[in-house]
């Protein structure tokens, strides 16, 4: 489950930076749909911790990605203040910083496990793999 | 996650790695492709291909009578029949019946008397871009001149009685003092909440001022002084210019379609009324006087190949005449409305070269402009002076005060518009009431492209977003181009005639949604 929001989550922010462009090169609607993705982005953030959270606790999984979904919903927070306040100079920047994040994140739920029989999925990585499937 | 890693697997991170590295150069460079503007129409007609016809060059204007201090034109304003596409009939409504209209040549401070005559079938108003003029000469968006014969309409002729609104009946003496430095002015529509689709269907000429300055540098002249009107339009399946207009017949209802409001832009561009044109030009100095009369569309000109040696422009003169000194500009950025006058130097090129002015903003058709073909060997007797002229430049310390303009999507008549401080225009409310004599420094935001005009005064910029002007912000200017979320000051001293004008968006889509404001002198 987890895999699927952070899938989705970094999807949504992908487009982000497209409709950014389609606005700055004429097409003024596409900042409307901008902020409409920006708000359902920061639900996904919000449903995102949730979901770190369980895998933590009960699923005996690593607390970092807590961690990185909070700083990636408390930044996108803060990306969409700048974002209204029309501080360009801020919004890029922090924009591709999320991005970047979600991309780690995204690498992270994806990463094959190699090395590890299939049917023994429990073994090296027991926390993981009961969530996020 | 303390396991090392198997070679397969690093090997899917790197590749991993290496596609979101593309990605977001992709993406950035999604950010940044600031070509369209606005929204595009296709022609239904197959396109000519470029760089077949000659450059016309608009033939000037004679006056039909001269005095002491005046000379008079008449211009009648009609629908003719042209051929823009090789083979295609296209309606045009110009000038004469040409687009681009006559030239009008003025001396600095010799008065110049214009009587328009209307046989379109709408009303007009004529607006001269750049002029210094009185109030009830500057075309004033409801100070119309009804169709001849025609007057007594419904739609417009409803207006009557309206406040804010008069009417002239058949035609309309234009006088203006033209007491002003040398300059490339251009005449053009101006009729409340049609000018879009009016100016698009041919209503645009040049008038140039001439003064003794001028004259006395050692610019290009004669056939080698050359305006060129660059706009962009999109051709019907009937050769007729096609345009999103809601009421085709430009009677009653104004506006555009939704989807076109942010500006309709064109897919054939015109340089003088010609798709892509040839000017066959000798390897020496041209100056070249540039004027961007697009509805919406911006352009970034270059020269391809650039020369040898040197920048492809030498600007010489901005929207409001000469600047101090010449400035150099590799590609130059050109919204609607502006000009910018330049030298262009072709005596790097061998005889035979073929040089394209391109519109590096736009790919296809609409990125390209004309070419230049360097056709014969002369002897330039042009040249560049490191001074042009001089004049004072404003400082933010003489300014008596500082207005603020936003000018930001909104509602206009409870619909999708344009709006200046949140409001739509109106001709009957004041918007600003500057004392003549004043320096005063008017802020512009935006939150989207826009090319911002004020009539009767010339300005200087004076900082962009908390810093310096741009290199082509240099000179007196009319129009200033504004981006997404731009800041920019400019400065200026009310002269001349009390009454009232209006400042506006340059987009003219725009503008007929209401970006428009009024400013009273007093
Ligand atoms: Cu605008």
């Amino acid at each position: 489950m987890l895999r699927s929001i952070i899938t989705v989550h970094a999807l949504a922010v992908s487009v982000q930076p497209m409709l950014a462009g389609q606005f700055l090169s004429g097409n003024f609607d596409m900042v409307e749909v901008h902020g409409v993705v920006a708000l359902l982005v920061t639900l996904l953030a919000l449903t995102q911790i949730l979901f770190a959270v369980l895998l933590w606790r009960p699923g005996r999984g690593p607390l970092w990605p807590v961690g990185a979904s909070l700083l990636v919903f408390l930044a996108e927070g803060l990306q969409t203040g700048v974002g209204y306040a029309r501080l360009l100079s801020l919004h890029v920047p922090l924009g591709v910083a999320i991005f970047g994040i979600m991309l780690l994140l995204l690498v992270w739920v994806w990463r094959p496990r190699l090395g590890v029989p299939p049917k023994a999925g429990t073994g090296s990585t027991p926390t993981t793999s009961a969530a996020t499937r | 996650m303390t396991r090392a890693m198997s070679p397969s697997r690093r090997g899917f991170l790197g590749l991993l790695g290496a596609a979101g590295a593309v990605g977001v150069a992709g993406l950035a460079g999604c950010g940044f492709p600031r070509g369209t503007l606005g929204e595009p129409l296709t022609s239904e007609l197959p396109l000519p291909r470029p760089f077949r016809v000659p450059l016309p060059v608009p033939r000037v204007a004679r006056p039909v009578r001269s005095d002491g201090d005046t000379d008079y034109y008449e211009i009648t304003q009609r629908e003719s029949e042209v051929e823009i596409l090789p083979g295609v009939r296209t309606a045009v409504w110009g000038y004469d019946g040409l687009f681009p209209g006559p030239t009008i040549e003025s001396r600095s401070g010799r008065r110049t008397v214009i009587r328009h005559r209307n046989e379109l079938p709408v009303p007009v108003a004529v607006h001269l871009h750049g002029g210094h003029t009185p109030p009830e000469h500057d075309g004033y968006p409801t100070d119309l001149v009804l169709p001849v014969g025609d007057a007594a309409r419904s739609g417009y002729a409803g207006h009557a009685g309206r406040a804010g609104w008069s009417f002239h009946r058949g035609a309309k003496e234009y006088a203006y003092p033209l007491e002003q430095r040398a300059a490339t002015l251009w005449y053009h529509d101006h009729r409340m909440d049609f000018t879009g689709p009016q100016m698009y269907r041919g209503l645009a000429g040049f008038h140039i001022v001439r003064d003794d300055e001028d004259d006395a540098l050692p610019l290009p002249k004669g056939d080698k002084d050359i305006p060129l009107m660059i706009c962009d339009r999109a051709f019907a399946a009937d050769g007729s210019l096609r345009y999103p207009a809601l009421d085709p017949s430009l009677r009653d209802e104004p506006g555009v379609r939704a989807a076109y409001m942010e500006g309709v832009l064109g897919d054939v561009v015109l340089v003088n009324g010609a798709p892509w044109p040839v000017l066959e030009v000798a390897n020496t100095r041209y100056r070249f006087r540039l004027l961007n009369a697009s509805n919406a569309r911006h352009y970034q000109l270059a020269l391809d190949p650039g020369p040898p040696e040197g920048a492809s422009f030498l600007q010489v003169g901005s929207d409001g005449g000469l600047l101090p000194a010449p400035v150099e500009h590799t590609a130059l950025r050109i919204a609607p409305a502006e000009r910018y006058d330049v030298v262009v130097d072709f005596s790097g090129y061998p005889v035979g070269s073929e040089i394209n002015l391109v519109n590096t903003l736009g790919s296809g058709g609409v990125g390209r402009v004309m070419r230049f073909r360097v056709a014969r060997r002369e002897r330039d007797e042009a040249s560049v002076p490191g001074r042009l002229s001089e004049y004072e430049p404003l400082r933010r310390s003489q300014a008596a005060r500082v207005r603020e303009f936003r000018f930001r999507r909104g509602t206009v008549h409870g619909m999708k518009g344009w709006t200046i401080n949140g409001k739509a225009f109106d001709p009957t409310r004041m918007d600003a009431r500057p004392s003549l004599g004043d320096v005063e420094i008017w802020r512009f935001t935006t939150d989207f492209h826009h090319p911002i005009h004020l009539h009767l005064v010339n300005f200087q910029v004076l900082s962009r977003n908390g810093g310096g002007p741009r290199e082509s912000d240099a000179g007196w200017k009319d129009t200033v181009d504004l981006e997404v979320y731009d800041e920019v000051e400019v400065i200026t001293r009310f002269t001349g005639y009390r009454g009232r004008y209006v400042l506006h968006c340059h987009n003219l889509e725009h503008e007929d949604m209401a970006m428009m404001a009024n400013f009273e002198t007093v």
